[in-house]
């Protein structure tokens, strides 16, 4: 039995490998998000945070575009439901919210006022409806792909 | 046959061959196919479930 002819690993070594690599990414991953996060928080704009919300961009694009292309929704259990996807929603928008509310108390210096208050819940609405949207879409991408997928036609017999 | 010598007939590490037989890596059909044939047994005989 012949190695990976393009590496020098053998079976074990490639997938411990894999596994390094994907915990590397998601490492990558989360220090992008929590470095946009905080930077919004302290005030940044949207040129200092750009670099990494662009790459936050990228690979959140291919791995939603290769998930829901392999047929693949969540590895922990959640189900491609309205309801689920509306629940998972909410966690984006109230940080998004959040994050509106302590720039404009913090940075800006202004006082909390039913304004100030309205303008987050109604960002934060707004938040919701768009990933919503996008989860709804995606969901519906999923299903068309899954029952493709589920399909026999390449069933050899 | 030492681990060692198994790994090198089969084309892994020994620290691949090690993590089979220690149950911490199962591998591919592909490799116990290997591994039987290099040992002269059948699949059944080196990875078949034991009876209790």
């Amino acid at each position: 039995m012949k190695q990976n002819s393009k590496t020098n690993l053998d079976e074990m070594q490639e997938r411990r490998l894999f596994q390094i690599e994907e915990i590397g990414f998601w490492l990558t991953f989360w220090a992008a998000a929590a470095a946009v996060v905080i930077q919004a928080v302290l005030g940044a704009d949207l040129r200092q945070i750009a670099g990494e919300g662009i790459v936050l961009l990228i690979s959140s694009a291919y791995l939603v575009f290769a998930t829901v292309r392999n047929g693949i929704w969540t590895k922990n259990g959640l189900a491609p439901t309205f309801r689920t996807n509306a629940l998972v929603s909410l966690v984006p928008a109230a940080a998004c919210g959040a994050i509106l509310l302590i720039r404009v108390l913090a940075v800006l210096k202004r006082p909390l006022t039913l304004g100030v208050a309205g303008v987050a819940l109604a960002f934060a609405a707004g938040c919701y409806l768009v990933c919503l949207g996008l989860l709804e879409i995606l969901r519906a991408v999923y299903r068309k792909r899954r029952a493709k997928l589920d399909d026999a036609e390449d069933e050899i017999a | 046959m030492t681990q060692k010598a198994l790994a090198e007939a089969v084309g892994v590490s020994r620290q691949t061959m090690n993590a089979i037989e220690q149950g911490d890596y199962n591998p591919t059909i592909r490799l116990c196919r290997a591994i039987c044939k290099v040992l002269g047994k059948t699949l059944d005989e080196l990875f078949g479930e034991e009876d209790e």
